[in-house]
Parts: C-alpha cells; sequence; structure tokens
C-alpha cells in the first residue's frame, strides 16, 4: 500500500473543534482516490495534515514508511503535491516554473537531464510552444496545466494533488484528468485528489472517499457513494442519480438544496 | 523519438539563448564596476597639490613597488581602498536588498527601509556622545545594526511567513529615530556634528582592514545565498507553493535574514548610512531580468556596486576640492534616475 493514514486529526490554532476529528483510508496503487465532500469539511486540511504542512495527531504511511521518519527531501522525492491555491503571477518563463518541480536535482547550472524531463512534460500537455513566454501572460487555464507539468515533472511515486482541475474549461478539466489516470495507471502510482465536480469524481475515480463533519462518512466505488442519499446527507442538496449507459458511471442531476430558502428581492 | 531529441534540442535551444542576454548582463556589469573602480581611483578630490596624473595613477597600480612613496601612500593606502570599498558594500547591499524583497515578497524591502541604517546611526552615535573613538563606533553602530535585527526577527517570528515581519522593522525604525533625536537632544553641538556627520554616510574613512573585513564577510555570505538561487526563485511564487515544492520555507527564511543582517550591519557600521543602494539595485535587477533569483540575486548585487562606485566618483568631482557625502549623493541622483526608471517601466506595459 502506498499511501495509508490512520487516525488524523488535526485542529487549527485558537480553534476549539478539530477540522478533521478521525480520518483513516488507504489509496491503493495504481488508483485513483477521489475525497469529496462539502465546502470546508477539510478535505485541504486533510492533505497538509497528511503532508506534514499542518502537525496533526495521526500517523501516515508512504510506500510503507511512516512520514514522522522521512526526512523532508526524502518526502518531496516521493510525493507530488499541487497547491489549490493558484501561484503567484509571475515573471518566471514557464521552463523554468516547470523545472522548479524538480528542486531536489536543480542545480545553478541547469543539467540537461532536467531540461529535458521539462521539455517531454511541456509536450505531453501540449504546452511546448509556450515554453519562453512569461508565466504572468498565461490563461488561467494554461497556468493550472503548467502547475500540472510542474507536479509531474519530478515523476513522483505518491501524487497528491488539491483541485487540481480548478478553473479550467471542460476540455482542459478532460485532459488534466486522463493525464493524471494514464500516469497513475503506467506508472502504478498512488493517486489522491480532491474534486468539487462530482459528475468528474465519479468518472475518473477508482475509489471516492466522502467525508461529512470531520470524518469519513462513505467509501468505495464510485457506484455506492454517488446515490441520492449520501449526497443528501453530505450535500444537504436532493439529486437525481442515474447510470449512464454510455459509461457505466453514476451522472447526478442536482434538483435543489434541502433547506429552501425564499429569495425575494 | 529522435524527433523528438531534435524538438528538445531546439527548445534547449531557446532557452540558452534567452539566458545568453542575461549572462551579457552580468559580463557588461562587471566590466562598468572594473572602469568604474579604475575610475573611482584616477579621480581626486584634494586640492591640486595632491593632484596625480593618470599615468601615475596607472603606473602606481600596476607596478606598486615602482611608484614614488607620495604616490604610493595616495593611490595604495588611501584612494585604493575607497574605491574597492565602494564596489563591495554596494554589492553586499545590492544582494542584501534583493534577498530581503525575495523573502518578504515586498518591494519595500531593504535594509534600510526596515532601520538597520538607522539602528547603526543610533549605535555610532552613542559611541561619538561617549567619546569612544572610531573603533568602537564601528564597533557599536555593528551591535546594534544587529540588534535590530534580531528585534524584528523576534516581533515577527510568530508569523514569518507574512508581513508581520515588513510591520515589526518599520515599528523599529521609528524606535531608533526616536531614541536617536533623543541622544542629539542631549549632545553637545560639537558631538551633533560629528552625529550628522557619521549619519550621511562615507567611504572616506575606509583603510585597508575595514575594507578587508567588508570583503571577507561578503565573500563568505553571498555565495550562502546565491546557493539557494532556486529556492529563493520558488519562494517568488508564494510560500505555500514553494512548500509544495519541498522548500523549508521558514528555514530558509531565517538562514537569509541571519546572512543579510550580517551583511547589512558591517556594511552599515564601516560606512554610515549609505541609502536607496539595497532598494534600487534589486528594482534595476528586476526590470533587467526578472524573478529567475540565479541571475537577479548576482544582477542586484552588481547593480549595487555599479551605482554605488559611480557614486564615489561623483561625489568627488560635484565640489571640487572636497568630498560630498556619498549618502545624499546616491539619493539625491539616484531618486530621479529611478522614478525615471519605473516610470518607464510602467508606461512599457510592465507588469505588477
Amino acid at each position: 500500500m502506498s499511501l495509508r493514514i490512520e487516525h488524523l486529526k488535526y485542529t487549527y490554532p485558537k480553534a476549539k473543534e478539530p477540522v478533521i476529528r478521525d480520518i483513516s483510508f488507504e489509496a491503493p496503487d495504481g488508483c485513483i482516490t477521489v475525497v469529496i465532500g462539502a465546502n470546508g469539511v477539510g478535505k485541504s486540511t486533510l492533505i497538509k495534515s497528511m503532508l506534514g504542512i499542518f502537525r496533526s495527531e495521526g500517523e501516515v504511511w508512504l510506500d510503507g514508511k511512516n512520514r514522522r521518519d522521512m526526512s523532508h527531501a526524502e518526502l518531496h522525492r516521493l510525493v507530488g503535491y499541487m497547491t489549490q491555491e493558484n501561484t503567484l503571477l509571475t515573471s518566471l518563463s514557464v521552463l523554468n516554473v516547470v523545472l522548479l518541480g524538480r528542486l531536489g536535482t536543480l542545480n545553478i547550472r541547469v543539467q540537461d537531464e532536467d531540461i529535458d524531463r521539462a521539455l517531454d512534460i511541456l509536450k505531453l500537455l501540449h504546452l511546448e510552444t509556450l515554453v519562453d513566454r512569461p508565466f504572468y501572460a498565461l490563461s488561467g487555464g494554461q497556468r493550472r496545466m503548467v502547475d500540472v507539468a510542474q507536479t509531474l515533472v519530478r515523476d513522483p511515486r505518491i501524487l497528491i494533488m488539491d483541485e487540481p482541475t480548478a478553473n479550467l474549461d471542460l476540455v482542459n478539466e478532460m485532459q488534466v484528468l486522463e493525464l493524471i489516470k494514464a500516469y497513475t495507471k503506467q506508472r502504478g502510482t498512488s493517486t489522491l485528489l480532491t474534486l468539487h465536480d462530482l459528475n468528474m469524481a465519479a468518472r475518473y475515480a477508482d475509489r471516492l472517499v466522502l467525508l461529512k463533519d470531520g470524518v469519513v462518512f462513505r467509501e468505495g466505488a464510485p457506484g455506492e457513494i454517488i446515490t441520492a442519499d449520501n449526497i443528501r446527507e453530505a450535500y444537504g442538496v436532493e439529486v437525481h442519480v442515474h447510470t449512464s449507459s454510455r459509461t457505466g458511471t453514476p451522472m447526478l442531476l442536482p434538483l435543489h438544496p434541502l433547506q429552501q430558502t425564499d429569495y425575494t428581492f | 523519438m529522435d524527433q523528438n531529441r531534435q524538438l528538445n534540442d531546439s527548445s534547449r535551444a531557446v532557452y540558452a539563448r534567452l539566458n545568453r542576454r542575461k549572462y551579457a548582463i552580468i559580463i557588461a556589469l562587471c566590466l562598468f564596476c572594473f572602469f568604474a573602480c579604475i575610475g573611482d581611483v584616477l579621480t581626486a578630490a584634494a586640492s591640486p597639490a595632491y593632484r596625480l596624473s593618470t599615468r601615475d595613477v596607472l603606473n602606481c597600480l600596476l607596478h606598486p613597488t615602482q611608484a614614488t612613496p607620495g604616490t604610493y601612500v595616495i593611490v595604495i593606502k588611501m584612494r585604493l581602498p575607497i574605491a574597492l570599498m565602494a564596489l563591495v558594500v554596494g554589492f553586499s547591499l545590492g544582494t542584501a536588498g534583493a534577498t530581503m524583497q525575495t523573502i518578504l515578497h515586498n518591494p519595500l524591502a531593504s535594509p534600510y527601509t526596515l532601520g538597520v541604517g538607522t539602528a547603526a546611526g543610533f549605535g555610532a552615535s552613542i559611541a561619538i556622545v561617549l567619546g569612544l573613538g572610531s573603533v568602537m563606533t564601528s564597533a557599536l553602530a555593528f551591535v546594534f545594526a544587529m540588534l535590530i535585527c534580531l528585534m524584528i526577527y523576534l516581533l515577527g517570528r510568530s508569523n514569518v511567513n507574512s508581513g508581520s515581519l515588513v510591520l515589526s522593522g518599520i515599528a523599529c525604525l521609528f524606535l531608533f529615530q526616536a531614541l536617536q533625536a533623543l541622544l542629539q537632544y542631549g549632545a553637545s553641538e560639537d558631538q551633533n556634528q560629528s552625529i550628522v556627520f557619521w549619519s550621511f554616510g562615507s567611504l572616506q574613512r575606509t583603510d585597508w582592514m575595514k575594507l578587508i573585513i567588508t570583503a571577507v564577510v561578503t565573500g563568505v555570505t553571498t555565495p550562502l545565498i546565491f546557493m539557494d538561487s532556486w529556492r529563493y526563485t520558488a519562494l517568488t511564487m508564494g510560500d505555500e507553493k514553494a512548500v509544495s515544492l519541498g522548500v523549508n520555507v521558514s528555514g530558509l527564511k531565517i538562514k537569509a535574514f541571519f546572512l543579510i543582517s550580517l551583511m547589512a550591519a558591517v556594511s552599515v557600521c564601516f560606512t554610515g548610512s549609505i541609502g536607496f543602494i539595497g532598494l534600487s539595485g534589486p528594482h534595476i535587477a528586476r526590470m533587467l531580468v526578472g524573478e529567475d533569483q540565479r541571475f537577479y540575486l548576482p544582477i542586484s548585487a552588481l547593480c549595487g556596486a555599479a551605482i554605488l562606485s559611480a557614486a564615489s566618483i561623483i561625489s568627488k568631482v560635484i565640489q571640487p576640492g572636497s568630498v560630498f557625502p556619498i549618502g545624499i549623493v546616491t539619493s539625491i541622483i539616484g531618486v530621479p534616475f529611478f522614478f525615471s526608471l519605473v516610470i518607464h517601466a510602467n508606461r512599457g506595459g510592465g507588469h505588477r
């Protein structure tokens, strides 16, 4: 098992209640595990706690090793992590931004191998024409794609991405998810994503982890998790779910929020 | 696959070409610094009796042993250390300012805007008021410059990654300004004169010993900073991002802050407040090469050296027969020049 977390708990400084109370699950090799849940349920907090960015209680096992026993460098050699936060607009060239993904091996004088890997991944994402463009001159979608390239460029064995498809239009969203899927299957990485688009989550996830109130509410294959009952419980929304005959995955049609508010203008 | 290699080769060529321009800038700045330094040695502020011909000075620089004792003393013992000090102090302030702006994400940050110069001035003032002599003046200036850095750090430590370091720096700046005013209020007229003169900033107090100390500190600290160039570049993308890329952000900032403090304190304790270099160097560098810290840091350092060296020449030419305080020169000539650059960059559709 490449990624396993046990009894993770984290309380924000000065907060009374923990955001995540007791979370345990496994993200198997060669599978995409997607964490879903309503806003503020602690998806990003979970990821930051797992990686030790937040000091949390509980154990995290990466590639069979306890995270507490790993050095900073070792952790980052193993894990590719993409934040939800947008990158600051910098004048760095796209190639330099991607090269930063290989920070562990970069020398002042950049080696050919690092440049080649960066160019390969840019080509894979059809970004090769942007190599020397300043990052700030890109569109929001292109920036996100460059962030993805930056995360994949160091060949991580464990891939953790917080909302990798935020700000992307449909074609880019699918391209990124297809890329993540191909990478996961071919390299056998254990991949953990958070996604807010439940239909995309159902389409691409091998396993879903539904969070509610700081614990794992449901866990399993998309067909078991995306049900009208579960969504009502976790999101407070009435939905209609049917299984697509084309993809065999559950599809969700939002109907109305449970708490009906009468908006009068 | 072959086609892939070819594509990579051509992309690599693009990348190399981008960098070639930056290397050219570095070489041009090095040349400028070299000639500015020679020019600095050649220019004299002293009365005509001490004036030396260009040929004598150059001969003396090339063959110091063959020069007449008088020429030797003027060129090697007096002018050369001052000219070199201009380069070293400019270099170190340029590096310190650039690194500070990067770790604090703030284009207003520099050793002076955060009060290092003011604190050093206060330390020097104490020594002057107590009549402790020039060695103790430098020593106390150094102690107080380090002290303010420690204060800034302790006050802002609770959250190294936010604006609190800048805020605590500015608070400390005001504190030391007030303390300095208090000291001057109680000081005699002669002492006040010395305090004011010290705070103008001057290279004229330089001797070989001070030059060597400053050069050694700069020589040790700058490589330690340049070494982390890629990590600083990661920082420019935001602290969160840098963490995700594997940078130990707090560790890197603490290390940088310590090195910067040391550099700034050593420079300022021997030369007094030479403002503006730590602010303009980084900005010019950013306009020239952007955020890639492998180039930004050294170019900012070289810009600092070039500006201070040029200012040193101007300070001697501006008022024949005496040396104008260099701190005033860097500000009065530097500020309009700097404004024009900034306005030009904004009109040119520059970003941020």
